[in-house]
């Protein structure tokens, strides 16, 4: 598990690491600017105190030397005197008296003129030291190497005959003791000698007080002796306090040189200067009188050291600042964003379903209370969202069911069942009625009547429900008047009378195509109320629009005269009818599928059976008009009517008598011998529709309104013998009686049931049907051999 | 339709010309009513000159047959054409009657009835 500090994606340690890089950068801005403004200031600053401190301890050597000066400057008189009277002896308690004057005068004495010595002997100096010894000891004698023996300074005091400070120089009694002298020239010109009185510190009284005044480690200093006659000699803090440096010109870099040439106009300065390719500062300040001057030199950068040091300090300071910083906001932040989780984990609980999904407790945080307002309003819409919602779609789920039953009471009254005329080899026809909606305003209908087939195809203005209601009315309306009437135009006027009386409000209107087809002899009547032409198509592919004198639509004009046209069915020709919602459907480019691609399908498809030839189309228009929403309702009906070829007898009519049968079997023979067909054949014919007739006579109820009378005709279609019974009688279909069983023992077998079971046998095919009140039963015989 | 009924004590020779339908088949019933009651009555049907049965025709068969086998008695129908024998196949009367071939004229029908029903041989 990660550590919420590294969790760089979370909100928290965006936040935090935002701000800790934002104080951290800040902070180091202001280090850097400060540094910056203040880098010249703290340098000059510095510099100030080194030269200031340079000359502070300049001043305190000079002090510490006067100190030393002073007694010898009070006694040299007595000196004098002594030399002068040549008391010998009282130099030694001279001497002896100076020593007591300081503690750091570790010696002190006279030194006699080698040149001009008054006794004539060789170059001597009386010498006391501090543990009180006084010796006599031989000097060299002098020559132009001042340099090469240890009391060059002698011979510098005589020359220059002014008092002076040596350069460090070994001790003459104690063995490792570098010693600076103060020596005072005393000059006898009537006697014409010179001595040198003079007293020795230790080198390490003035390094002592150097490295007391001065700052230490951040500089090399050093005294230079410059009346030392061009040389240079130093006394060097380091690396030992009373080691002599002996410094040559070319050790300094030339800055012995500059010094000297400053000092002789100021007495203290300093400049800058470059040695090795570090920027260094030389300080030098003079000591009074001594002819020593005190230098530092020191590195530029150096001085900002102490600086640099607090900076760093600084900077640690800033980084902890920074880091309890970033792990205090780590800890604040988490624990204010925490709430945020929880509404999260609150959300998915709600996406869930769980709409009363606990929230987390925000306190008094304002947009956190917001936020919590908001998802207790969301979680309280959502559940009046969804009670709402629940009770839209049931109710919407009612109206539905309630719908779907209109569609299917609506189906209902469509006839469906195809072929519909399955003992007829003369007369198909095939419809199909898609609707827009679940329910629509189109309709077709058709039924066979006295030989003769009543057909509408219609087409309501408008959709769905009152386009429903209409086209209930009118399908009703066709199936009762249409029968009782021999007029398409007849039954297009009732159809009219009876929408126009409904029809005062609501102005809508229906365009239909009424027809009747006599069977018997292919005469063919049309009434046209506006609808959209049919289409003839004959077995050569000959397509063409059947065009009917129009009429209004109806429900337009209660008393307009309808007309109707007489025509004959052309030999085999096939008449396809259609509503509008077949031309007028639209591909996605808002274009018809119009009349042409209509005919030029129908034209492609002029061998296939009616049914594929709906289907075809049907599936076509569906292809064209996919990806839109379909716009109104769609039929198609179409009709194949091919008459029979023989018609012999074609119809007789027959009593409930049995002594019919006499006519029946002359009828047989007729028909018998028209086929060209042997006894066999007129046989079983007469077997056949005599037990037909007989059952009729002998088992039907007759219903009291009906006529007694029994049709009797038949029709030849290519190889097959078609023969039709047709009664008014109570409904009853043979077809559904069981039949005798043929291989029962004697005993066991019924007296009736026998007609049936030969029927059977004797028929190629039995259909029953029950139309318009009459019992119709068609007897199938095949004509092959 | 005619029928003619020779009878030899209790034999009889029951001879069907035309059609047997609906409207002959009470007729045939009705004729033939009086010589069921005969002891060890034994009756061949001629059919040879039926042009025609319906299935009424084959009820009055069946009635027939019924009765004579209730009287312990004996039948047999003789010289049947290839279309009425369709039918009788055809509603498997052909397995419940004795079937006789066809005789040249009466008379050799009459021998041939004596023949197989009672045994001589004229």
């Amino acid at each position: 598990m990660r550590l919420p500090f590294f969790r760089f994606k979370t909100l928290s340690s965006k936040l935090t690491i935002t701000t800790s890089l934002i104080t951290a950068g800040v902070l180091a801005l202001i280090a850097i600017g400060v540094f910056a403004l203040k880098r010249n200031d703290i340098r000059q600053n510095n510099l100030h105190d080194v030269a200031l401190n340079l000359s502070n301890t300049a001043l305190n050597i000079n002090k510490r030397t006067l100190l030393i000066e002073a007694p010898l400057q009070g006694n040299v008189w007595h000196i004098d005197k002594c030399v002068s009277t040549h008391k010998r002896d009282s130099i030694d308690d001279v001497l002896k008296y100076i020593l007591t004057f300081d503690q750091d005068i570790v010696g002190c004495g006279v030194a006699f003129d080698i040149e001009h010595s008054y006794t004539g002997n060789a170059p001597y100096m009386i010498y006391a030291s501090n543990d009180g010894n006084i010796s006599h000891i031989d000097l060299p004698l002098p020559s132009n190497n001042n340099q090469s023996n240890d009391y060059f300074w002698i011979n510098i005091a005589l020359r220059t005959n002014r008092a002076l400070w040596s350069a460090p120089h070994p001790s003459p009694v104690v063995k490792g003791m570098n010693v600076c002298t103060y020596a005072i020239p005393v000059d006898y010109r009537l006697d014409q000698y010179r001595v040198v009185f003079f007293a020795d510190i230790p080198v390490k009284v003035i390094t002592e007080i150097m490295e007391q005044h001065m700052v230490p480690s951040l500089m090399e200093s050093l005294v230079i002796d410059f009346d030392n006659g061009g040389y240079c000699v130093g006394m060097v803090t380091n690396p030992e306090r009373d080691n002599i440096v002996h410094i040559t010109r070319e050790d300094t870099n030339g800055i012995i040189e500059i010094v000297g040439d400053n000092r002789l106009d100021e007495n203290q300065g300093s400049f800058t200067y470059r040695i090795h390719n570090t920027d260094c500062s030389c300080f030098y300040a003079s000591i009074n009188d001594s002819g020593w001057v005190l230098i530092n030199i020191t590195d530029m950068w150096m001085m900002t050291q102490s600086f640099i040091d607090t900076l760093i300090l600084i900077f640690s300071g800033f980084v902890l600042i920074v880091i309890i910083l970033h792990i205090t906001l780590t800890f604040v932040i988490n624990k204010h964003i925490e709430p945020l989780r929880k509404f999260s984990d609150s959300a998915i609980e709600i996406s869930k379903g769980n709409f009363k999904a606990a929230l987390p407790d925000v306190g008094e945080l304002t947009e956190m209370s917001l936020l919590h307002d908001s998802f207790v309003t969301m979680q309280q819409s959502l559940v009046k969202y969804v009670d709402e919602l629940a009770e839209t779609t049931s109710h919407q789920a009612f109206l539905m069911g309630e719908l779907q039953i209109a569609s299917r009471i609506q189906d209902d009254l469509l006839p469906k069942d195809f072929p519909p005329f399955p003992g007829r080899n003369d007369i198909n026809v095939r419809a199909v009625l898609i609707p827009a909606k679940q329910i629509g305003g189109d309709l077709y209908n058709y039924f066979i009547r006295d030989e003769k087939l009543y057909f509408i195809i219609a087409d309501v203005s408008g959709k769905s429900v009152p386009a429903a209601i209409v086209m209930a009315i009118a399908c009703n309306v066709f199936n009762t008047i249409a029968p009782n009437l021999a007029d398409p135009s007849d039954i297009m006027r009732e159809l009219n009378k009876t929408t126009c009386s409904n029809n005062e409000h609501s102005g809508f209107f229906i365009t239909a195509l009424v027809g009747i087809l006599d069977l018997r002899t292919g005469q063919l009547k049309l009434c046209n109320a506006g609808h959209d032409p049919a289409i003839w198509i004959t077995p050569e592919g000959d397509c063409q629009l059947l065009n009917v004198t129009p009429n209004l639509p109806v429900g337009v004009l209660a008393d307009y005269k309808y007309q109707s046209e007489t025509m004959q069915w052309p030999k085999s020709a096939r008449l396809v009818m259609y509503t509008d919602g077949i031309t007028d459907a639209e591909n996605t480019d808002r274009e018809f599928y119009g009349i042409g691609r209509l005919k030029a399908c129908i034209q492609d498809h002029v061998h296939v059976d009616l049914a594929t030839l709906i289907e075809t189309i049907t599936s076509e228009v569906m292809a064209y008009s996919a990806g839109t929403e379909q716009s109104d309702d769609l039929t198609l009906f179409a009709i194949d009517y091919n008459p029979s070829e023989v018609l012999v007898p074609p119809l007789l009519f027959l009593n409930r008598d049995l002594k019919e049968l006499e006519r029946i079997s002359e009828w047989v023979d007729q028909v018998s011998a028209s086929l060209r067909k042997d006894i066999s054949f007129g046989y079983r014919l007469n077997l056949v529709v005599e037990e037909a007739f007989t059952n009729i006579v002998n088992h039907a109820v007759f219903k009291s309104s009906a006529n007694g009378n029994i049709t009797l005709f038949c029709s030849v279609h290519s190889n097959v013998l078609m023969v039709k019974l047709c009664d008014e009688c109570v409904k009853f279909d043979p077809t559904q009686v069981d039949d005798a069983d043929t291989n029962a023992p004697l005993e066991e077998r019924p007296i009736g049931g026998l007609g049936i079971s030969l029927m059977r046998r004797v028929t190629s095919a039995m259909h029953y049907e029950y139309l318009n009140g009459h019992n119709c039963l068609t007897l199938t015989f095949s004509l092959d051999n | 339709m005619k029928i003619e009924i020779l009878q030899d004590g209790s034999s009889i020779n029951m001879i069907v010309h035309g059609r047997l339908d609906t409207l002959a088949a009470p007729e045939f019933d009705s004729m033939i009513e009086p010589y069921l009651t005969l002891p060890d009555l034994k009756i061949t049907v001629d059919v040879t000159d039926m042009d025609y049965v319906s299935s009424s025709g084959l009820r009055s068969f069946i009635k027939l047959l019924k009765k004579v086998n209730a009287n312990d008695g004996q039948m047999a129908i003789e010289g049947m054409s290839s279309t009425v024998k369709e039918i009788f196949d055809m509603t498997g009367f052909s397995s419940l009657f004795l079937m006789l071939p066809s005789v040249a004229d009466t008379q050799d029908r009459v021998d041939d009835f004596r023949y197989y029903f009672l045994g001589k041989k004229l």
